[in-house]
């Protein structure tokens, strides 16, 4: 009997064991995860806004004279006056073309750096550090200077500079000068850019020698000939001529096969084309052979120019300056090709460019390194004191 | 009396001074041929500057070579004989230095002269390309000027006592100690790197014989 009435008991048990609660259908925990997934995107609006909220009462606008920098308001009232400056200096340099800074906004940031006390440096003290660390607080460290990042919005670094001791107007200066120039170099366009690299204030007289020095030691029949006085040749080794054949029109068939010889020969089991083609072009002499080898993957959609991007990047700068005031809204604001931009910032033909070009090129020429004044005449001051020091001797030994 | 120290001097020294002279004829010739030779399968002037740094270190170290040896076989027979025969002259000892001294840079004319003929040869012979030049008189002027400073040093040292020489060592050892205990201790201190750049670098004694020795440059 009583097994009788557990039994109706289990059935009965397992019957309302079976039917779902009333909280508990399908429909309603949908509904419950539809509630908390809204809830959840809720929340996540009210964070993002107050994210921003925040972001936007960090960050302060400067605008001194065209130029708007971003930051927050402590970094920019710590660099105020290095902004100023910075800006008075590539104000003065742009001239009319700081009309362009309008175009851009910069962002300014200081970062401290921290240092531990009297960390050993050099392999030798870090290896013998261990048994004479005897000073010093464990995890104590010491003020090692501020960062100061120039940057656009997009977070492209345009100047970076360590300020050992504090925001040091002089040192900060140059950096927000030179993030200003950044900034404007940023709105030249690719073709550009991939032609005579970004537009700099300035061109050092090391990178001067350096153009010389590759003029004159280029291996490039081209090249070769602008040192020999021939403009046209000059253009064709500064890639300023507009051409759909630069490969040909840059380069002598001494040049493309060498270029190739470079090379290893391809595999003709795996190249069949390839082999072909330098096999045509290094023994034959055959330059659509070169051509075709050293359109493929080896220079992929840009022939670079004979002279390399410091030569380029030169033509460029002397461009801007003969170019004057707004030459770089005038390189900025062109169309057309990229020998046709250059000689309209420069407001002269690319003849008369390449050939102020060649003359700043020259310049850099300077002097003979086997000998100069100065270091020849402290030799002989020293010989001479060497000299009266062992003359002045009075013991024989 | 000038002529007896200086024979005395040239006997000491010939054999090693004519080595010098020979490496110092050979090194611009030897690499102007190699260059040459390379040259004719291929154009390459960079090629060229390149090949003028790798041996360029040569000229300073000839330099120093032969001031080393003519400064030491100066004094080599002096010291040997306890300057008993300097001290039987009838000289003050500046004297008797000096005499020695001028005997020792009238040597040293004989590895320059050779070093001269061999860069003047390259200059007027060696197929150098346009926008390159050879510059065989200031090399040379710069390695006598080298020859003469690294003799003038090892001459003092020879000219003095034991003690003047073992000073020299000690504060040179004493330098290279102290940097070593300071970086162990963490002091960001460069003593040597202080020293050596005063040293080689302008208005240092050793200035001439830094940077690029070339004969062919741009």
């Amino acid at each position: 009997m009583c097994n009788v009435r557990l039994g109706i008991l289990l059935i009965l048990a397992a019957a309302l064991a079976s039917r779902p609660a009333a909280a508990q259908t399908i429909a309603e925990l949908q509904r419950r995860v539809e509630h908390r997934r809204a809830e959840w995107l809720a929340a996540a609006a009210i964070r993002d806004s107050l994210r921003a909220s925040r972001q936007i009462v960090a960050d302060d606008t400067l605008r001194i004279g065209g130029l708007t920098v971003v930051g927050s308001a402590d970094d920019l009232a710590r660099l105020h006056p290095a902004i100023a400056l910075g800006w008075e200096r590539a104000a003065g340099e742009l001239g009319a073309d700081t009309s362009l800074v309008a175009r851009t906004t910069i962002h300014v940031t200081l970062t401290e750096q921290w240092r531990p006390r009297g960390s050993a440096t050099g392999s030798l003290g870090r290896l013998l550090r261990p048994f004479a660390d005897f000073h010093g607080v464990e995890g104590d460290s010491v003020h090692a200077g501020t960062i100061v990042d120039v940057s656009t919005g997009a977070g492209l670094g345009l100047g970076r500079t360590r300020l050992p001791g504090g925001v040091d107007l002089r040192l900060a200066a140059p950096t927000i000068r030179n993030g200003v120039w950044a900034s404007v170099a940023s709105l030249v366009d690719s073709a550009v850019v991939g032609w005579g690299g970004a537009v700099v204030p300035e061109i050092s007289s090391g990178s001067r020698r350096t153009v010389y020095r590759e003029l004159v030691t280029t291996r490039y029949s081209t090249a070769r000939e602008c040192v020999a006085h021939d403009l046209g040749a000059c253009r064709k080794a500064l890639g300023l001529t507009a051409t759909d054949t630069p490969l040909r029109d840059w380069y002598s068939l001494e040049d493309l096969a060498a270029w190739v010889r470079r090379d290893r020969r391809p595999d003709q089991k795996f190249f069949p084309d390839r082999s072909a083609w330098y096999d045509g072009c290094t023994m034959e002499q055959n330059v659509t052979n070169c051509v075709q080898y050293l359109s493929g993957p080896s220079l992929g959609d840009r022939t670079p120019a004979p002279l390399g991007l410091a030569a380029r990047q030169l033509a460029l700068a002397v461009a801007l300056d003969i170019g004057g005031s707004g030459a770089i809204t005038r390189l900025i604001d062109s169309r057309g090709s990229v020998p046709r931009r250059v000689a309209a910032a420069a407001g002269v033909s690319v003849d008369s460019l390449v050939s102020a070009w060649r003359a700043a090129a020259y310049s850099g020429a300077g002097k003979p390194t086997a000998i100069n004044a100065a270091s020849g005449g402290a030799a002989l001051v020293w010989f001479g004191f060497l000299a009266l020091a062992a003359l002045g001797g009075r013991r024989w030994r | 009396m000038l002529r007896v120290i200086l024979f005395q001097q040239w006997k000491g020294s010939r054999m090693l001074l004519f080595l010098a002279g020979l490496t110092a004829f050979a090194v611009p010739v030897v690499s102007a041929s190699t260059y040459s030779w390379r040259a004719q399968s291929s154009w390459d002037p960079a090629g060229l500057l390149l090949f003028g740094y790798a041996v360029g270190f040569l000229y300073p170290a000839i330099a120093a070579a032969t001031g080393l040896i003519v400064a030491v076989t100066a004094w080599g027979p002096d010291h040997r004989g306890g300057h008993v025969y300097a001290l039987s002259l009838p000289l003050p000892r500046w004297r008797y230095a000096g005499l020695r001294f001028v005997a020792g840079v009238v040597l040293i004319s004989a590895p320059v002269f050779m070093l001269a003929i061999g860069t003047g040869l390259v200059a007027l012979t060696a197929p150098i390309p346009e926008g390159l030049t050879a510059y065989p008189v200031a090399l040379t002027a710069r390695f006598a000027l080298a020859a003469l400073v690294a003799y003038g040093m090892f001459f003092a040292v020879a000219a003095g006592t034991t003690r003047t020489a073992a000073t020299i060592l000690g504060v040179m050892a004493g330098l290279v100690a102290l940097q070593v205990v300071l970086t162990a201790f963490g002091a960001r201190v460069n003593i040597l790197g202080g020293v050596t750049n005063a040293l080689f670098n302008w208005p240092g004694p050793f200035d001439i014989f830094g940077g690029r020795w070339l004969l062919i440059d741009v």
